[in-house]
C-alpha cells in the first residue's frame, strides 16, 4: 500500500504546465499582509482563474484547486460556476462587502478524473449566486481562502464577468429563460454548422439562435438532452423545465468567425441569454467525425442523435471528398498480358499491411483456372504505400509471374471507395471483390463460387466460408442482429469460432448478408445498384448494405460453405457498448443502415430468425 | 529406423546434382554445412553422377551484395542472407530471379539437394522450379526452423522448458511481438515453399516425426543418417594398474541448449572424494559468444573443478584434431537440454569407437541405443547425472560391454549411395 501512497503524492505535485500559475500564488503574501494592501488580487489580467485552472500549493504539494467556467452578471444576479477541490472558502464581495450568496454542488466526473482525486460526495462542481446590486459602477471579487497547513491564506480575485439580460424577477423567485451557448463550430467546405449548449425556457418564453445576419432558427429540430449540471443548477428555478436542458442543434448558413445569439422573447422584448464565435470545423470526414462523436451524449440517444446532428455533417464532408476523387489521376502498372474479356476480376484493396499480398499470389499462381480465366488487380489505397508497394510488386512478379495489375488512385478511398475504383478499371464479366488477408486453400475456388452466378440468375451475390487462422469458422454468413439497447441493427457472424464441421450449411444456402471479404457479384447487377455505398464511416457494414441493394433489387444472397478460404481478420476483443471511438462509430453506421434499410433488415431478420 | 528404400536397379540416365547448404565449411564448422559439403564429394566420386556442384551462402564480409561467385572448380559462394528470420525471406531479391536462376539455367542440374534455407531465404526453392519444374528437389532437414521461431530449438524461450509441437497461440507466447495470425502467416510461407519440394530427407526419425506432426506428409520424408569417414575405430585408452573408464569428453558448441551446465553442477555437487575420481575434458566451442549470465554461470561452475583437476578445460578443436582428442577419453557426453536431431558427435565417437552417455530425449535418445552403444541420463536432472558419472566411473566392466554394441556409422559413400537409391525409386521416381 506503500506504493498508493506514493502515488496519490506524486499526483499531488505540481505538473510542469503549471508551475507559472504557482509562481503567481508563491508571490502572494500571508493573509495578514493582504490586508494591509488596498486591492489584493490574485492577479493583475484576473484571466487566469476563469481561463485555467489555479493550484494552491502546501509545501511541495497542491492541496486546493479553483477553476471557474463562467461568471456572469444579469441586471439581476451574479453567478459563477465551476469547481473547486480541497478546502476552499469562497465568498462573492460587492466593493469589498460580502454578499449573501446561495452556494449549491455538482458532481464533476471530468475534475476527478483530470485532478486524480477522489470527488467529494457533494461534486467538485459549484454554482454560487448571489443578487447584484442595482447600483452603477459596483466592483465585483471573489474572496478565496485555503489553508495551507495551519496558516489560512486569503486574497481576491477581480471578476471578469460577462454581461447578459434575464427575465423575470430573481426577488420573486421565477426566472423565465436562461441558457448558455458552449460550442459552435461551423466550415466553409460545407453549410452545415453545429451548436451546443443548454437553454431553458418557460412554456410562454420563445428561444431561438440567431445569426449575424438577422437568420433566426427555432430549436423544433434540436436534439434535446438531459443535462446533470444544467438539472442541478435550476431544477430548484425551473423545476420540470430543466429536465431537457441540453440541446444540440444543425444551422445553415454561417461560417466560421461569426457570431451566434442565443435569444429569448417574452411579451414584447427580446434579450440575448448567450453569445458565441463560430469555430472552425475540422476539414476532413474522419477528423470531424472524430470531434463530433466526442461530443458526449449517452450511448443510448446516439441514434436518436446521429441522423439529426452528425449524419448531415459527415454526409457532407464525405460528398466533398468525394468530389475531389473524380479530378485525380490514377496510377497503373500491369505486369504481365493484359487480360482480354476476362471471366472475372478480382479486386484487392491494400491499406496498411502489404506483406500478405505474396501469399495470396502463392495460392493465384498455382491455380490453373484463376490464370486462364481471372484478371488481378490490386487497389492501392494508402499514400504510406506508394513508396513501397510498386517495389514490392516488381519483386513478386519476378517470383510468381502471375499477370496482375496496381492502380494507385492518388488519394484513400476507405474499403467501399478502393472497391468502386477497382470496379472502374474491371473488365470481367463478373467481379470478385477479395480483403487481401484472405486466402484460397485450394485451386479452383473462384470457379466454384461463380458457378453459382452462372447457374442460379436469382442469386445476386455469393461468399465462400472464411476460416481463422485456427481454422475456426470467421465468416458462415451474417445476419442481422438487435441491439435494443443501443437502438441499432448488428451485422452478426453466426457460428463464428465454431468447428466448420459444426456448420449447419453443408451446400449452398441463401442468407440475409455475406461479408464483403470476399463476394463474387455479376458486373451487370453491381453497376445496376451502383456499386457499393461510400457513405459509412471507416470499413464497416458496407457489404450487408451492398446485400440489401440486390435484396431490393429482388436477388437473393448466397453462402457456399464448400468453398473455403482462411482470412486472417484479427477478432476484436473490444465489447461493442463500451464507450469508445470505434463503439460510437459502429453505431453511426449502424444508424445509417438501418435509415436506408429498416423494412428490408426486418423482413430478413424475422425470416431467417 | 530408416524407411527401407529398394535398390531395384532400373536404366537410367546420370545425374546432375546441385548441392546447395547455408554456410561452407571453409568459413563455417555446424554439423549441417560438413554434412553437405561431405555429401557432394561423394556425388562427385560416385559413378552414377554425372557431375555435382556445391553453392554455399557466404558472407564475405562486404554486404549482402547477392553476388554468386566461384570459390574453387564446382563450388559456388552466394552472398545471400536473411533479415527476416520470421518469415524467412531471403534479403537480397533481385539476385533471386538474375543470378541464382542463371546459375540454374547454366548447371542445368536434374536435382538440386538443399541442406538449408536459413540465411538463404524460402524463395529459391520457387525459382529453381520457376527456371525449370523437371527439377527435383531434395532437402535434408537438420533442426526445427520451419516448426520453431526460437531458432528451432523447440524450447520455449526464457524458461527453456521443452516444446513439442507448434501453436499459433502458444508460439505467440513465446514471441509476444507476433500475434497468432503472424505465425500463421509464417507457417503458410514455410509449407507454400515446402510443398515445391520433392523429397525430404531427415537425419533421424525423431525430426521426421516431429515434421510430421506439423505438416508434412510422411511419404515425402525418409531418414537417411548423416555419413561419416570412413577411419579405423581407435584403440581404447591405455589404462595404469588400478585405473578405471573415468575420462569424460565433452565435445561441440558450448550454450545453453547444450547443456554442459547441468554436468558441470553434477560434478560439483559430488562427494570431493567421489569428484576426485573423475575428469570431464572440456573440447568446446564459443562459450564467449553467450549471454553474460550463461558465461558467469559456467565460470562459477568451471573454476573450482579446474582447480581440483576435475575438469580440463581444453577449448575448440579443428576437424581433423578430433580423433586425436578422442584418443585421450573414454566415454563422450551430450548432456544437451534441447532435443537435438542427430548430432554429429554420436557418430563421429561410434567412428572412434568411443561410447556415449546422453540426455535421453530426441534425437539422442534414438541414435545412442541405452546399455547397448551407451547410456541414458534424464535431461537437465543434476542427480542423475551425478549418479551415472560416478557410477560410470567407478567401474571397467559396463564400459567394455558397451563398446563391444558399437556399430560402425554410415560412410560418406554409403550416404550417397543411399541418397541416390532414392532418387531412383523413391517418390521422385526418376526412372531416366
Amino acid at each position: 500500500m506503500t506504493s498508493d501512497a506514493t502515488n496519490s503524492r506524486t499526483a499531488n505535485k505540481i505538473p510542469a504546465d503549471k508551475q507559472m500559475f504557482l509562481a503567481v500564488i508563491d508571490d502572494l503574501k500571508p493573509a495578514d499582509e493582504l490586508d494591509k494592501c488596498a486591492t489584493p488580487r490574485l492577479s493583475t489580467s484576473g484571466k487566469q482563474v476563469q481561463e485555467d485552472p489555479i493550484y494552491f500549493k502546501s509545501g511541495a504539494n497542491i492541496v486546493a484547486s479553483l477553476k471557474i467556467d463562467t461568471a456572469r452578471i444579469t441586471d439581476r444576479q451574479l453567478e459563477i460556476w465551476g469547481w473547486c477541490a480541497g478546502e476552499i472558502q469562497l465568498q462573492l464581495l460587492c466593493n469589498g462587502q460580502p454578499l449573501k450568496q446561495i452556494i449549491t454542488h455538482n458532481l464533476r466526473p471530468d475534475v476527478a478524473e483530470t485532478l486524480k482525486w477522489a470527488e467529494p460526495e457533494k461534486g467538485f462542481g459549484f454554482t454560487l449566486k448571489a443578487m447584484a446590486l442595482r447600483t452603477r459602477r459596483n466592483q465585483y471579487t471573489l474572496q478565496i481562502q485555503y489553508k495551507d497547513g495551519q496558516k489560512i491564506r486569503s486574497f481576491q480575485h477581480p471578476l471578469d464577468l460577462e454581461k447578459v439580460v434575464s427575465l423575470g424577477e430573481i426577488s420573486s423567485g421565477v426566472v423565465h429563460a436562461i441558457g448558455h451557448l458552449e460550442v459552435a463550430a461551423a466550415s466553409h467546405l460545407i453549410q452545415e454548422t453545429i451548436v451546443v449548449g443548454w437553454v431553458i425556457n418557460e412554456a410562454y418564453v420563445t428561444v431561438w439562435l440567431e445569426s449575424e445576419n438577422g437568420d433566426k432558427h427555432l430549436f423544433n429540430n434540436a436534439l434535446r438532452i438531459f443535462r446533470q449540471d444544467v438539472f442541478d443548477a435550476y431544477a430548484h428555478s425551473f423545476g420540470h423545465d430543466a429536465r431537457e436542458g441540453g440541446f444540440m442543434l444543425l444551422i445553415h448558413g454561417i461560417l466560421p468567425g461569426e457570431k451566434i445569439r442565443l435569444m429569448a422573447m417574452s411579451g414584447d422584448e427580446s434579450i440575448v441569454l448567450g453569445i458565441i464565435e463560430c469555430a472552425r470545423l475540422e476539414a476532413t470526414s474522419i477528423a470531424c467525425a472524430r470531434w463530433l462523436l466526442g461530443i458526449a451524449t449517452p450511448l443510448s440517444q446516439m441514434q436518436k442523435r446521429m441522423p439529426l446532428i452528425d449524419g448531415p455533417i459527415i454526409d457532407a464532408f464525405l460528398r466533398y471528398e468525394q468530389q475531389g476523387w473524380t479530378e485525380l489521376s490514377l496510377q497503373i502498372r500491369q505486369f504481365g498480358k493484359p487480360a482480354v474479356n476476362p471471366y472475372v476480376s478480382v479486386i484487392v484493396p491494400l491499406y496498411g499491411r502489404i506483406d500478405f499480398v505474396e501469399h495470396q499470389l502463392i495460392e493465384f499462381c498455382h491455380d490453373a483456372w484463376f490464370i486462364e480465366n481471372a484478371e488481378l488487380i490490386y487497389i492501392l489505397d494508402d499514400p504510406k504505400l506508394t513508396d513501397i508497394f510498386p517495389a514490392l510488386a516488381e519483386q513478386l512478379y519476378r517470383l510468381y509471374r502471375l499477370s496482375f495489375k496496381w492502380v494507385w488512385g492518388g488519394v484513400n478511398r476507405g474499403f467501399s471507395g478502393a472497391n468502386n475504383l477497382g470496379a472502374s478499371q474491371a473488365t470481367g464479366k463478373h467481379l470478385l471483390f477479395l480483403n487481401s488477408d484472405a486466402f484460397p486453400q485450394q485451386p479452383g475456388w473462384l470457379q466454384q463460387l461463380l458457378s453459382v452466378l452462372d447457374d442460379h440468375p436469382e442469386i445476386g451475390a455469393v461468399g465462400p466460408r472464411l476460416v481463422f487462422a485456427d481454422g475456426s469458422i470467421q465468416h458462415a454468413s451474417m445476419e442481422f442482429m438487435r441491439r435494443e439497447e443501443l437502438g441499432i441493427w448488428i451485422n452478426h457472424h453466426p457460428c463464428m469460432g465454431l468447428d466448420p464441421t459444426l456448420d449447419p450449411a453443408h451446400h449452398l444456402t441463401l442468407v440475409p448478408a455475406i461479408t464483403g471479404a470476399c463476394l463474387a457479384i455479376r458486373r451487370s447487377d453491381f453497376d445496376r445498384i451502383g456499386g457499393w455505398d461510400t457513405g459509412y464511416l471507416i470499413g464497416d457494414f458496407e457489404d450487408s448494405d451492398l446485400c440489401l441493394k440486390l435484396h431490393a433489387e429482388g436477388l437473393k444472397i448466397a453462402y457456399l460453405p464448400t468453398v473455403q478460404l482462411t482470412h486472417l481478420e484479427r477478432q476484436s476483443f473490444k465489447l461493442l457498448g463500451q464507450d469508445d471511438f470505434r463503439t460510437r462509430v459502429t453505431i453511426y453506421n449502424a444508424v445509417r443502415h438501418q435509415n436506408r434499410w429498416q423494412h428490408l433488415i426486418e423482413g430478413l431478420a424475422d425470416n431467417h430468425g | 529406423m530408416a524407411k527401407n528404400i529398394s535398390l531395384k536397379t532400373l536404366p537410367q540416365k546420370k545425374h546432375r546434382i546441385l548441392v546447395m547448404a547455408h554456410a561452407h565449411p571453409d568459413f563455417s564448422l555446424g554439423g549441417g554445412e560438413i554434412a553437405a559439403y561431405n555429401l557432394f564429394k561423394a556425388y562427385r566420386e560416385n559413378t552414377k553422377v554425372e557431375d555435382a556442384w556445391f553453392l554455399a551462402r557466404a558472407d564475405r564480409r562486404r554486404g549482402l551484395t547477392g553476388a554468386i561467385s566461384l570459390r574453387r572448380p564446382n563450388e559456388y559462394l552466394w552472398e545471400q542472407g536473411v533479415l527476416d528470420w520470421h518469415m524467412m525471406k531471403a534479403a537480397h531479391q533481385e539476385s533471386l530471379t538474375t543470378w541464382f536462376a542463371d546459375l540454374i539455367r547454366a548447371l542445368k542440374p536434374t536435382v538440386v539437394h538443399t541442406h538449408h534455407y536459413v540465411h538463404l531465404g524460402l524463395e529459391y526453392l520457387r525459382v529453381i522450379k520457376q527456371v525449370d519444374p523437371s527439377i527435383k528437389i531434395v532437402m535434408t532437414l537438420h533442426e526445427y526452423m520451419a516448426i520453431c521461431r526460437n531458432n528451432g530449438q523447440m524450447i520455449k524461450t526464457g524458461s527453456f522448458k521443452l516444446c513439442s509441437r507448434e501453436s499459433y497461440d502458444e508460439c505467440h507466447q513465446c514471441f509476444p511481438d507476433k500475434t497468432a495470425e503472424d505465425f500463421w502467416l509464417r507457417k503458410h510461407y514455410f509449407l507454400s515453399h515446402f510443398a515445391l519440394v520433392d523429397q525430404f530427407v531427415s537425419p533421424s526419425e525423431f525430426l521426421r516425426q516431429r515434421y510430421i506432426a506439423w505438416g508434412l506428409k510422411p511419404e515425402k520424408v525418409v531418414v537417411i543418417e548423416n555419413g561419416q569417414a570412413d577411419e579405423p575405430i581407435l584403440p581404447p585408452r591405455p589404462l595404469a594398474e588400478g585405473d578405471t573408464r573415468n575420462r569424460f569428453g565433452f565435445f561441440g558448441q558450448i550454450n545453453p541448449y547444450k547443456g554442459l551446465d547441468v554436468a558441470l553442477e553434477a560434478l560439483a555437487q559430488l562427494p570431493k572424494k567421489e569428484r576426485k575420481k573423475i575428469t570431464l575434458e572440456v573440447h568446446g566451442a564459443n562459450l564467449e559468444q553467450q549471454q553474460p549470465e550463461y558465461q558467469e554461470k559456467i565460470e562459477r561452475l568451471r573454476e573450482p573443478l579446474i582447480k581440483q583437476g576435475v575438469v580440463q578445460w581444453l577449448g575448440p578443436y579443428q576437424p581433423h584434431e578430433l580423433r586425436q582428442r578422442m584418443a585421450g577419453i573414454d566415454w563422450v557426453v551430450i548432456p544437451s537440454i534441447w532435443w537435438e536431431n542427430s548430432p554429429m558427435v554420436i557418430q563421429e565417437a561410434f567412428v572412434c569407437g568411443r561410447p556415449l552417455i546422453v540426455s535421453d530425449i530426441g534425437g539422442m535418445r534414438e541414435k545412442v541405443n541405452n546399455n547397448v552403444d551407451g547410456l541414458h541420463v534424464a535431461a537437465g536432472n543434476i542427480r542423475a547425472w551425478q549418479q551415472t558419472l560416478h557410477a560410470t566411473a567407478s567401474v571397467v566392466d559396463t564400459w567394455i560391454q558397451i563398446v563391444a554394441g558399437i556399430k560402425r556409422p554410415l560412410t560418406y559413400d554409403d550416404c550417397a549411395k543411399a541418397h541416390l537409391t532414392l532418387l531412383q525409386c523413391g517418390v521422385l521416381g526418376l526412372k531416366g
